[in-house]
């Protein structure tokens, strides 16, 4: 079968290789991919700066869709034909995250998604919700269960709060669909004004552009009666989070997110003074993504947002694509 | 009556004068003070240091007890005799902190304390102290104990077997412990003393880092939790510290943040809030309802509160000035 390897860090240096078909254990699932999605973490995953030290070769790519075709013996929850997804931490099936969990992430601490056929373990699967095409389904593991958890999980969201959330990547479009379907006001930032036509139309309440009101905590203020929005997803890390203390209420909720976090300055005083809760989030379980499932797709039959779809060999073009940072949505690899 | 002001020019400055004793408006009642307990804050507000700093004459000191003698039109909810303390923030009766209740506190820049013979409050202002406690100990509670309770039980939810970090042995700090400790958990206290450790294990400390001896202490508490990390920390410290407190927090685990020491806004990894899905909260005292819901538990567990020392009403500028010292381990209490 085909596969893409890391061997050596760099776009260019992304390997397509032929390996071995899996083999399927007792308890194992085969399943042939049929699209994957990027997120900012592969990207940086390739490029050698998510972790410099990561074992190599190296499947890449967390988020993937695809059919059930071949079980093992002692697999009962799947069978041929079943649509599919991975989770992201295969060891993550429900409770809260321990080391032992967080040391299964696909594309990172295993082989991730980006080859034809995947063996699993039964257990670190979800079916694939109908109306969903594999393209669109290949967007959820990742994204789509982070802003869920931060949102649901973490958050306890009510319909009659408000949700602030920076920008347009993966993470922030989909709790902009899901806090939006749920009732909650969403107030999104963004520099681009063509972004934040792009975001009206997916439900956001009020737009600020960022470039245009660089202390858009201020603007947050002003929409909010001066009394803060009720949860921030931020997912700028050390850039912005001073600046979400300031915009999120007393006794407010900041959910931590994302791979571009490095080190942050964080003033205890907003932190205590405010009483702000501070989250960090890192994904989901199986649990969390069933949940997402239902709510996101059974319930109320939203689609993600796929910004544009490349070929399996055009995997280096789509990586580059997300690099520039133009596009609005998911980008998505079909495998032919 | 007499009563002590300040103008937020330090200790030396503050005036003992006789001023008028208040007389009890409607829905308020009047308390005969017997004493007053200290917390860090209180020097802040005498020294006048930032927000802290009174803008005109004020009667600081936040934590008191004392009795009912007379009671305005209207009163229901205490009678004559009753031994009340004054809550932090006098609105913040129950519920989520919002503004409206976040104004005010006892004995701040805005408001006068208890540094007095007689102090009016608002009926719905004070609690009633539990009985097995003297006056001296009831006084420690408002401030510091309210704030452990909020942070161990209501935001941690601290449960038996659980490991709890808990740094130095400030008023917040030794309420913590033994809440903790009777809570079933097993606190692990950080100190430079080994003279205070060996008093904190007498208070339920299970383990205990002296930091001068381990200045990674972190580190040193991953080893005593097999490197597993605690389940909850106390961090009273903030700044830089908070860093070393994400480093010996467990996967998932909870710090709760009181950190009025360091004060200054530092660097921190806001990776290792997201890799690890720490939940950070601040907090910020507590209300009456967590004040009568602590006064619950201190008298079926039969918790005393720790009293470093005693002063004299007239001797209150070397009570301040003891605290200022940071020799003391419990609480300083001022005897009216």
């Amino acid at each position: 079968m085909k596969a893409y390897e890391i061997q050596t860090f760099g776009i260019d240096n992304l390997a397509l290789v032929e390996r071995d078909e899996p083999a399927v254990g007792d308890t194992e699932v085969l399943v042939k991919f049929h699209a994957a999605s990027l997120n900012y973490r592969d990207l940086m995953m390739v490029k050698g700066t998510y972790n410099p030290k990561l074992k190599t070769p190296l499947v890449p790519f967390s988020d993937g869709a695809g059919e059930v075709v071949a079980v093992g013996g002692g697999v009962t929850k799947w069978k041929t034909g079943d649509r599919v997804s991975p989770i992201f931490m295969q060891g993550w099936i429900d409770g809260p995250i321990s080391y032992e969990k967080a040391r299964t992430a696909l594309g990172g601490d295993r082989d991730g998604v980006l080859r034809e056929f995947g063996a699993f373990d039964e257990s670190g699967l979800v079916r694939i919700p109908d109306h969903l095409s594999y393209e669109e389904a290949a967007t959820l593991p990742c994204a789509a269960v982070t802003a869920y958890h931060a949102l649901f999980e973490s958050g306890n969201l009510h319909p009659s709060d408000s949700v602030l959330l920076q920008g347009t990547g993966g993470v922030s479009i989909f709790a902009l669909q899901l806090a939006s379907v749920y009732g909650s006001r969403t107030i999104l930032t963004s520099s681009s004004n063509e972004k934040i036509e792009l975001a009206r139309e997916l439900g956001a309440s009020d737009l600020i552009n960022y470039r245009e009101r660089a202390d858009w905590e201020k603007a947050v203020q002003e929409l909010t009666e001066r009394r803060g929005v009720d949860h921030v997803v931020e997912v700028g890390g050390a850039g912005t989070l001073a600046k979400s203390l300031s915009a999120v209420k007393l006794g407010g909720h900041v959910a931590l997110i994302g791979a571009l976090s490095g080190a942050g300055e964080i003033n205890p005083i907003s932190i205590f003074m405010k009483m702000v809760k501070l989250q960090g989030i890192y994904v989901g379980s199986r649990q969390m993504f069933e949940q997402m499932n239902l709510m996101f797709c059974q319930h109320h039959h939203l689609k993600p947002v796929i910004d544009r779809t490349f070929g399996f060999g055009e995997v280096g073009e789509a990586l580059r694509h997300m690099e520039a940072g133009a596009h609005f949505g998911k980008i998505v690899v079909k495998y032919n | 009556m007499k009563a002590y002001t300040t103008l937020g020019d330090g200790i030396d400055a503050l005036e003992l004068n006789e001023t008028e004793t208040p007389a009890p408006k409607k829905g308020e009642i009047l308390v005969k003070m017997r004493a007053a307990a200290l917390n860090y804050r209180d020097l802040l507000v005498v020294k006048g240091q930032g927000g802290w700093k009174p803008g005109e004459r004020r009667i600081p000191v936040s934590d008191g007890v004392g009795e009912a003698v007379a009671v305005g039109e209207s009163v229901s909810r205490v009678k004559t005799g009753d031994r009340v303390a004054g809550i932090f923030l006098p609105r913040w009766t129950d519920g989520e902190l919002t503004p409206e209740k976040f104004v005010l506190p006892l004995g701040g820049a805005a408001a006068d304390g208890v540094l007095a013979e007689y102090v009016a409050f608002d009926e719905s202002a004070v609690v009633k102290v539990p009985a097995h406690l003297s006056d001296e100990e009831a006084a420690t509670l408002p401030c510091a104990a309210v704030t452990a309770w909020h942070a161990v039980s209501r935001r941690s939810q601290v449960k038996s077997g659980e490991t709890v970090l808990i740094q130095g042995t400030g008023g917040v700090s030794l309420f913590a412990l033994q809440i903790a400790a009777a809570r079933g958990a097993r606190p692990i206290v950080t100190s430079s003393s080994d003279e205070k450790l060996e008093r904190a294990r007498g208070f339920g400390a299970f383990q205990t880092v002296n930091y001068k001896d381990f200045p990674n202490w972190d580190e040193k508490t991953l080893e005593l939790t097999n490197k597993a990390g605690v389940d909850h920390v106390i961090e009273v410290v903030g700044g830089e510290n908070l860093n070393r407190s994400l480093n010996a927090v467990k996967v998932s685990g909870t710090i709760s943040f009181i950190g009025l020491l360091a004060g200054l806004s530092a660097p921190v990894d806001t990776w290792q809030f997201v890799a690890k899905n720490v939940r950070l909260h601040g907090i910020e005292t507590g209300s009456r309802e967590m004040f009568e819901e602590l006064n619950g538990f201190l008298e079926r567990h039969r918790i005393k509160p720790v009293i470093d020392r005693t002063f004299e009403f007239a001797d209150a500028k070397n009570a301040l000035r003891h605290l200022e010292s940071g020799a003391h381990f419990g609480k300083i209490v001022i005897k009216f």
